[in-house]
């Protein structure tokens, strides 16, 4: 089986099925909210019958510097990622920094397990296609989950295809050895998060939409590289009335011609 | 002639207004850096305060919830947090129930973000900035350094109580890494109100309330 034919496959799939996404009328954040949600449950159920127990033994069986180690050789693998789009946005003094996070991890941290550049003073960035396009002015588009992968939006989903082809281990290993990694991987962040995913899952009113709304700020802060709550999100936010809160549904507006008490 | 003269009668008093603006400018803008100085003097004594209590041994951790509530409680303004997370919500509640959503949701944060401050014990905590808001609010910036929370960037957004001018400082949200409080509360309960009533939503905060500690 040649690998690079089947990553051009997989990717003409991906952008087939989502070109036609940022043509969609969009009425407030989220009008694909009927498909995401079926899509939401069925990541949810995976989770709690096949992640989360896992990775729950997981936990309890390796310790804890083994899965940070694990976890420093994926970001180390996954590092020239933000490489690659520090280079797009023309980041140059970045580009540098995390350049010299592989170099010293891959050779003084052995291979990326250990993460000296962090003790050094050299804290990593993060960057993806997701943000390159937005920092250039791509709105995010409709929010749009994604089976098995998670949140993610029309602009944003473009990042796996484009951010996939600057991983160099996917051009050096077979595809099932850096698919098992991913995996290794999965289970291993999500026993690092056990407990505060269980405390955001029950302190939530509603975990969709607690979701949704952590993920689009979350994008937004890191496409404006943490400069404040840009003014599209932050809307009428800190407004006492509230007249005209973006994403609220329809049906709040029943209230309309109702007096006000105050 | 009379032309000419007004002209240049108009040129000095554009040049004399120019001046006044500019004096107007200096003598303002100390007031402005006092007012943002004095709310991140503020944000730096509650969170040192609240560093100190993480500090002491000994305490369990319902002993060390307890004294960061009394000093957040002084701190955080409920009441327009209340109103903010509402939004239009608000005006659907009768005067006794958002007396109860004030309170209950006062203890919903308490329990919600009490429980995780708690487990950080050996931060320390930086402020990086601050930024004046176009409505008068300041935003105080820090970050996290050292500890499982290290580089984690905590926004705190102040208001004037009650927007009145010598009123007291007080935190209308807090921003972790660029999450903004109120807008996660926002979007739930407007999602809830969308379908429900503001008993419905009163009952859900209180039973997340009093169920078991996570």
């Amino acid at each position: 089986m040649n690998p690079r034919g089947s990553r051009l496959h997989r990717l003409g799939l991906l952008l087939a099925l989502v070109g036609f996404l940022p043509g969609c009328a969009t009425k407030g954040p989220d009008p694909l909210e009927r498909w995401n949600r079926s899509i939401f449950s069925f990541n949810e159920g995976l989770d709690k019958h096949l992640l989360e127990p896992i990775a729950t033994g997981w936990d309890w069986l390796l310790p804890e510097v083994v899965q940070t180690g694990i976890r420093n050789f994926y970001d180390n693998t996954t590092m020239p990622v933000t490489l690659a789009n520090d280079i797009l946005q023309l980041k140059l003094g970045a580009a540098g920094q995390d350049l010299g996070r592989i170099v010293v991890n891959t050779t003084a941290g052995i291979g990326g397990l250990i993460d000296v550049a962090s003790m050094i003073e050299m804290p990593a960035n993060k960057e993806d296609f997701g943000q390159t396009l937005g920092r250039y002015g791509v709105p995010p588009g409709p929010y749009l989950m994604v089976p098995l992968l998670g949140p993610s939006t029309a602009r944003d989903v473009w990042g796996y295809p484009v951010d996939g082809a600057a991983r160099p281990l996917n051009y050096f290993v077979p595809i099932w050895a850096s698919l098992t990694l991913r995996v290794v991987e999965n289970f291993n962040i999500r026993a690092y998060y056990l407990e505060e995913l269980r405390e955001a899952r029950e302190s939530a009113f509603d975990y969709y939409v607690f979701v949704r709304n952590a993920y689009l700020q979350i994008r937004e802060h890191r496409v404006h590289d943490r400069a404040g709550q840009p003014p599209e999100l932050q809307d009428d936010l800190y407004e006492m009335e509230g007249e005209d809160a973006a994403g609220q549904p329809p049906e709040s507006q029943d209230d309309l011609y109702e007096f006000e008490d105050d | 002639m009379t032309s000419t003269s007004s002209k240049m009668t108009r040129n000095q008093w554009i040049r004399r207004s120019a001046i006044g603006l500019v004096a107007v400018a200096l003598l303002a803008a100390p007031a402005i850096a006092d007012d943002a100085a004095e709310a991140e003097a503020i944000v730096r004594t509650t969170v040192d305060q609240v560093l100190e209590v993480l500090a002491i041994e000994g305490l369990n951790d319902d002993q060390r919830r307890q004294q960061i509530e009394k000093i957040a409680y002084d701190r955080f303004d409920f009441a327009t947090i209340s109103r903010l997370v509402l939004a239009r919500g608000w005006k659907r509640f009768s005067p006794e129930q958002r007396e109860e959503f004030v309170e209950q949701f006062k203890i919903q944060l308490s329990k919600n973000y009490g429980s995780r401050i708690i487990r950080y014990d050996q931060e320390r905590v930086e402020i990086v900035d601050h930024r004046l808001e176009r409505d008068g609010d300041v935003t105080v910036g820090t970050r996290i350094d050292g500890g499982a929370a290290d580089g984690i960037e905590v926004d705190y957004r102040l208001r004037r109580k009650d927007r009145k001018e010598d009123g007291p400082w007080m935190v209308i949200d807090v921003i972790i890494e660029g999450v903004s409080l109120v807008a996660s509360y926002r979007s739930q309960f407007a999602e809830v109100l969308g379908h429900e009533d503001p008993s419905e939503l009163l009952k859900q905060l209180r039973e997340k309330n009093t169920a078991s500690p996570t």
